[in-house]
Protein backbone atom coordinates (compact mmCIF):
# COMPACT_ATOMS: atom_id res chain seq x y z
CA UNK A 1 0.00 0.00 0.00
CA UNK A 2 1.51 3.49 -0.81
CA UNK A 3 1.64 6.38 1.28
CA UNK A 4 -1.18 8.74 0.80
CA UNK A 5 0.36 11.72 -1.11
CA UNK A 6 3.65 10.11 -1.99
CA UNK A 7 4.66 8.86 -5.48
CA UNK A 8 5.08 5.35 -4.27
CA UNK A 9 6.34 3.12 -1.71
CA UNK A 10 9.05 4.83 0.94
CA UNK A 11 12.80 3.05 0.97
CA UNK A 12 13.27 0.31 3.53
CA UNK A 13 16.81 -1.24 5.14
CA UNK A 14 15.21 -4.51 5.43
CA UNK A 15 17.81 -6.26 3.41
CA UNK A 16 20.43 -4.58 5.40
CA UNK A 17 19.02 -5.78 8.94
CA UNK A 18 18.43 -8.90 7.33
CA UNK A 19 21.49 -9.50 5.98
CA UNK A 20 23.22 -8.42 9.05
CA UNK A 21 21.07 -10.97 10.90
CA UNK A 22 22.29 -13.80 8.80
CA UNK A 23 18.92 -14.59 7.91
CA UNK A 24 17.50 -15.72 4.52
CA UNK A 25 14.10 -14.15 3.36
CA UNK A 26 12.53 -17.70 4.00
CA UNK A 27 14.12 -17.48 7.63
CA UNK A 28 12.34 -13.35 7.98
CA UNK A 29 9.23 -14.53 6.65
CA UNK A 30 8.45 -17.03 8.75
CA UNK A 31 10.17 -15.48 11.47
CA UNK A 32 7.48 -12.89 10.44
CA UNK A 33 4.14 -15.15 9.62
CA UNK A 34 4.29 -13.82 5.89
CA UNK A 35 5.09 -15.13 3.19
CA UNK A 36 8.42 -14.75 1.28
CA UNK A 37 6.61 -13.29 -1.68
CA UNK A 38 6.22 -10.66 0.69
CA UNK A 39 9.17 -10.09 2.48
CA UNK A 40 10.88 -9.89 -1.40
CA UNK A 41 8.27 -7.59 -2.33
CA UNK A 42 9.22 -5.02 0.63
CA UNK A 43 12.97 -5.57 -0.06
CA UNK A 44 12.43 -4.18 -3.27
CA UNK A 45 10.34 -1.33 -2.90
CA UNK A 46 7.21 -3.14 -4.52
CA UNK A 47 5.08 -2.85 -1.29
CA UNK A 48 5.19 -1.15 2.14
CA UNK A 49 3.79 -3.17 5.03
CA UNK A 50 1.22 -2.22 7.06
CA UNK A 51 1.56 -0.54 10.30
CA UNK A 52 1.77 -3.45 12.46
CA UNK A 53 3.92 -5.68 10.49
CA UNK A 54 6.26 -2.79 9.91
CA UNK A 55 6.48 -2.61 13.43
CA UNK A 56 6.87 -6.28 14.12
CA UNK A 57 9.96 -5.85 11.92
CA UNK A 58 11.15 -2.96 13.35
CA UNK A 59 10.91 -5.32 17.22
CA UNK A 60 12.75 -7.69 15.50
CA UNK A 61 15.12 -6.11 14.42
CA UNK A 62 15.22 -4.03 17.66
CA UNK A 63 15.26 -0.70 15.70
CA UNK A 64 13.08 2.10 15.25
CA UNK A 65 10.59 2.02 12.53
CA UNK A 66 12.15 5.46 11.23
CA UNK A 67 15.75 3.43 11.25
CA UNK A 68 14.13 0.73 9.21
CA UNK A 69 11.54 2.74 6.81
CA UNK A 70 12.67 5.90 5.05
CA UNK A 71 10.20 8.87 3.68
CA UNK A 72 11.72 11.87 2.65
CA UNK A 73 8.73 13.53 2.62
CA UNK A 74 8.76 17.22 4.29
CA UNK A 75 5.83 19.13 5.96
CA UNK A 76 5.21 22.45 3.53
CA UNK A 77 4.61 25.14 5.42
CA UNK B 1 22.52 5.14 10.49
CA UNK B 2 22.82 2.80 7.42
CA UNK B 3 22.58 4.30 3.91
CA UNK B 4 20.52 3.01 1.46
CA UNK B 5 23.60 2.34 -1.16
CA UNK B 6 23.42 -1.10 -0.40
CA UNK B 7 19.54 -1.12 -1.48
CA UNK B 8 18.29 -3.81 -4.32
CA UNK B 9 18.28 -3.01 -7.65
CA UNK B 10 15.78 -3.56 -10.26
CA UNK B 11 15.60 -7.16 -11.31
CA UNK B 12 17.27 -7.65 -14.28
CA UNK B 13 14.99 -8.79 -17.31
CA UNK B 14 16.06 -12.72 -18.32
CA UNK B 15 15.01 -12.15 -22.04
CA UNK B 16 15.30 -15.70 -22.91
CA UNK B 17 13.63 -17.14 -20.36
CA UNK B 18 10.52 -14.34 -20.41
CA UNK B 19 10.29 -15.50 -24.10
CA UNK B 20 10.50 -19.07 -23.29
CA UNK B 21 7.60 -18.82 -20.53
CA UNK B 22 5.26 -16.38 -22.87
CA UNK B 23 5.91 -18.23 -26.11
CA UNK B 24 4.80 -21.67 -24.04
CA UNK B 25 1.71 -19.73 -22.73
CA UNK B 26 0.80 -18.54 -26.52
CA UNK B 27 1.11 -22.20 -27.84
CA UNK B 28 -0.59 -23.94 -25.14
CA UNK B 29 -3.51 -21.46 -24.96
CA UNK B 30 -3.94 -21.34 -29.30
CA UNK B 31 -4.02 -25.00 -29.38
CA UNK B 32 -6.62 -25.35 -26.70
CA UNK B 33 -8.39 -22.56 -28.06
CA UNK B 34 -8.03 -23.96 -31.70
CA UNK B 35 -8.97 -27.55 -29.96
CA UNK B 36 -12.35 -25.88 -28.46
CA UNK B 37 -13.44 -23.99 -31.27
CA UNK B 38 -13.04 -27.47 -33.59
CA UNK B 39 -15.53 -29.29 -31.09
CA UNK B 40 -17.70 -25.89 -31.47
CA UNK B 41 -17.31 -26.02 -34.77
CA UNK B 42 -18.50 -29.64 -34.88
CA UNK B 43 -22.22 -29.23 -33.71
CA UNK B 44 -21.71 -31.66 -30.92
CA UNK B 45 -22.40 -29.10 -28.61
CA UNK B 46 -25.00 -27.75 -30.78
CA UNK B 47 -25.20 -24.37 -32.52
CA UNK B 48 -23.69 -21.90 -30.28
CA UNK B 49 -23.42 -18.41 -30.75
CA UNK B 50 -20.67 -15.79 -30.21
CA UNK B 51 -21.64 -15.01 -26.86
CA UNK B 52 -21.62 -19.08 -26.22
CA UNK B 53 -18.18 -19.48 -27.86
CA UNK B 54 -16.47 -16.07 -26.10
CA UNK B 55 -17.52 -17.76 -22.97
CA UNK B 56 -16.32 -20.93 -23.22
CA UNK B 57 -13.23 -19.90 -24.67
CA UNK B 58 -12.53 -17.75 -21.25
CA UNK B 59 -13.88 -20.72 -19.49
CA UNK B 60 -10.31 -22.42 -21.04
CA UNK B 61 -7.93 -19.90 -19.88
CA UNK B 62 -9.60 -20.52 -16.82
CA UNK B 63 -9.69 -23.94 -16.65
CA UNK B 64 -5.61 -23.33 -18.22
CA UNK B 65 -4.86 -21.43 -15.26
CA UNK B 66 -5.84 -24.16 -12.86
CA UNK B 67 -3.66 -26.35 -15.03
CA UNK B 68 -0.29 -24.81 -14.95
CA UNK B 69 -1.15 -24.07 -10.99
CA UNK B 70 -2.08 -27.28 -10.23
CA UNK B 71 0.97 -28.88 -12.22
CA UNK B 72 3.49 -26.50 -10.06
CA UNK B 73 1.76 -28.10 -6.98
CA UNK B 74 2.88 -31.59 -7.93
CA UNK B 75 5.88 -30.76 -9.56
CA UNK B 76 7.33 -27.35 -8.17
CA UNK B 77 10.64 -27.67 -10.29
CA UNK B 78 9.13 -28.06 -13.65
CA UNK B 79 6.53 -25.64 -12.23
CA UNK B 80 8.75 -22.87 -10.83
CA UNK B 81 9.80 -22.36 -14.39
CA UNK B 82 6.43 -21.70 -15.65
CA UNK B 83 4.79 -19.99 -13.00
CA UNK B 84 5.28 -16.38 -11.63
CA UNK B 85 7.43 -17.38 -8.38
CA UNK B 86 10.78 -17.07 -7.51
CA UNK B 87 11.91 -20.97 -7.40
CA UNK B 88 10.00 -24.36 -6.74
CA UNK B 89 9.99 -23.80 -2.72
CA UNK B 90 8.22 -20.67 -3.30
CA UNK B 91 5.52 -22.78 -4.59
CA UNK B 92 6.19 -25.78 -1.69
CA UNK B 93 5.31 -22.84 0.74
CA UNK B 94 1.94 -21.64 -1.14
CA UNK B 95 1.09 -25.19 -1.52
CA UNK B 96 -1.93 -24.88 0.78
CA UNK B 97 -3.11 -21.81 -0.34
CA UNK B 98 -2.88 -22.35 -4.17
CA UNK B 99 -4.71 -25.74 -3.47
CA UNK B 100 -7.69 -24.41 -2.85
CA UNK B 101 -6.95 -21.67 -5.63
CA UNK B 102 -6.93 -24.47 -8.07
CA UNK B 103 -10.02 -25.59 -7.39
CA UNK B 104 -12.30 -22.52 -7.00
CA UNK B 105 -10.12 -21.50 -10.59
CA UNK B 106 -11.06 -24.70 -11.96
CA UNK B 107 -14.74 -23.86 -10.34
CA UNK B 108 -15.33 -20.76 -12.22
CA UNK B 109 -13.92 -22.62 -15.22
CA UNK B 110 -16.75 -24.98 -15.28
CA UNK B 111 -18.95 -22.74 -14.37
CA UNK B 112 -18.76 -20.67 -17.74
CA UNK B 113 -18.54 -24.20 -19.98
CA UNK B 114 -21.95 -24.93 -18.30
CA UNK B 115 -23.38 -21.92 -18.98
CA UNK B 116 -22.22 -21.69 -22.75
CA UNK B 117 -23.22 -24.97 -23.02
CA UNK B 118 -26.38 -25.00 -21.65
CA UNK B 119 -30.14 -25.06 -23.55
CA UNK B 120 -31.84 -23.62 -25.30
CA UNK B 121 -28.50 -23.85 -27.67
CA UNK B 122 -26.42 -26.19 -26.39
CA UNK B 123 -27.12 -29.73 -24.66
CA UNK B 124 -27.22 -29.25 -21.04
CA UNK B 125 -31.01 -28.65 -19.36
CA UNK B 126 -31.63 -25.60 -17.73
CA UNK B 127 -32.37 -26.88 -14.33
CA UNK B 128 -29.26 -29.13 -14.44
CA UNK B 129 -27.56 -26.08 -15.31
CA UNK B 130 -29.48 -23.74 -13.06
CA UNK B 131 -28.04 -26.65 -10.23
CA UNK B 132 -24.64 -27.45 -11.14
CA UNK B 133 -23.87 -24.03 -10.77
CA UNK B 134 -25.03 -22.82 -8.09
CA UNK B 135 -23.16 -25.96 -6.26
CA UNK B 136 -19.90 -24.70 -8.00
CA UNK B 137 -20.54 -20.97 -7.40
CA UNK B 138 -20.79 -21.98 -3.87
CA UNK B 139 -17.62 -24.38 -4.02
CA UNK B 140 -16.05 -20.53 -5.50
CA UNK B 141 -16.68 -18.86 -2.45
CA UNK B 142 -16.06 -21.78 -0.31
CA UNK B 143 -12.68 -22.06 -2.01
CA UNK B 144 -11.50 -18.30 -1.19
CA UNK B 145 -12.85 -18.29 2.32
CA UNK B 146 -10.17 -21.20 3.00
CA UNK B 147 -7.18 -19.36 0.67
CA UNK B 148 -7.87 -16.53 2.73
CA UNK B 149 -6.53 -18.50 5.67
CA UNK B 150 -3.72 -19.30 3.89
CA UNK B 151 -2.52 -15.81 2.49
CA UNK B 152 -0.72 -13.09 4.32
CA UNK B 153 -1.03 -8.93 3.68
CA UNK B 154 0.79 -8.91 0.65
CA UNK B 155 -1.53 -11.05 -1.17
CA UNK B 156 -5.03 -9.96 0.23
CA UNK B 157 -3.54 -6.55 -0.75
CA UNK B 158 -3.06 -7.34 -4.36
CA UNK B 159 -6.53 -9.18 -4.61
CA UNK B 160 -8.26 -6.55 -3.07
CA UNK B 161 -6.84 -4.38 -5.57
CA UNK B 162 -7.24 -6.55 -8.26
CA UNK B 163 -10.88 -6.59 -7.23
CA UNK B 164 -11.41 -3.06 -7.22
CA UNK B 165 -9.57 -2.71 -10.64
CA UNK B 166 -11.73 -5.18 -12.08
CA UNK B 167 -14.40 -3.00 -10.97
CA UNK B 168 -13.63 -0.41 -13.05
CA UNK B 169 -12.74 -2.22 -15.94
CA UNK B 170 -16.79 -3.97 -15.51
CA UNK B 171 -17.45 -0.25 -15.45
CA UNK B 172 -15.82 0.75 -18.32
CA UNK B 173 -16.44 -2.28 -20.36
CA UNK B 174 -19.73 -3.41 -19.65
CA UNK B 175 -21.06 -0.36 -19.05
CA UNK B 176 -19.71 1.38 -22.22
CA UNK B 177 -21.22 -1.38 -24.21
CA UNK B 178 -24.30 -1.11 -22.53
CA UNK B 179 -24.62 2.67 -23.09
CA UNK B 180 -23.68 2.43 -27.18
CA UNK B 181 -26.39 -0.41 -27.57
CA UNK B 182 -28.31 2.23 -25.20
CA UNK B 183 -27.87 4.75 -28.16
CA UNK B 184 -28.61 2.63 -30.69
CA UNK B 185 -24.72 2.20 -32.10
CA UNK B 186 -24.56 -1.73 -31.57
CA UNK B 187 -26.76 -4.34 -29.83
CA UNK B 188 -26.37 -4.81 -26.29
CA UNK B 189 -24.78 -7.73 -24.07
CA UNK B 190 -26.43 -10.68 -24.04
CA UNK B 191 -27.03 -11.88 -20.18
CA UNK B 192 -24.04 -14.82 -20.74
CA UNK B 193 -21.96 -11.63 -22.16
CA UNK B 194 -22.26 -10.45 -18.67
CA UNK B 195 -20.99 -13.67 -17.04
CA UNK B 196 -17.86 -13.68 -19.35
CA UNK B 197 -16.97 -10.16 -18.72
CA UNK B 198 -17.05 -10.31 -14.87
CA UNK B 199 -14.95 -13.66 -15.10
CA UNK B 200 -12.60 -12.30 -17.50
CA UNK B 201 -12.01 -9.10 -16.10
CA UNK B 202 -11.36 -10.34 -12.84
CA UNK B 203 -8.15 -12.14 -14.40
CA UNK B 204 -7.26 -9.29 -16.36
CA UNK B 205 -7.71 -6.72 -13.10
CA UNK B 206 -5.46 -8.98 -11.34
CA UNK B 207 -2.87 -8.98 -13.87
CA UNK B 208 -2.53 -5.78 -14.34
CA UNK B 209 -2.55 -4.55 -10.45
CA UNK B 210 0.55 -7.87 -10.52
CA UNK B 211 1.93 -5.60 -13.32
CA UNK B 212 1.49 -2.28 -11.53
CA UNK B 213 2.89 -3.30 -8.57
CA UNK B 214 5.91 -4.61 -10.55
CA UNK B 215 5.50 -7.99 -9.19
CA UNK B 216 5.81 -9.91 -12.26
CA UNK B 217 9.16 -11.75 -12.30
CA UNK B 218 11.11 -10.67 -15.24
CA UNK B 219 13.05 -13.89 -15.35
Amino acid sequence: MGVAGSNGPVKNRLKHYREEAGWSQGELARRLGVSRQTINAVETDKYDPSLPLALRMARLFAVNVPDLFIDDWEPSE
Amino acid sequence: MTSLEDHPAAEPTNWRSLAIKTGIGAVAGALAAIGLMELIDSGALGALDTSREIAALVGMLYLMTAGVVGFGLVSPDAGSRLLNVEDADELREMRPMLRWSVLGTASIAVILFIAAFAAPAGPIGAPVALALVTILFLLACYTGHRQRAHTDELMRAVSLEGTSAAFYLTVVVGGGWALLAHLGYLAGPEPLDWLTMFASLMLLGCFVITIQRGLIRRS
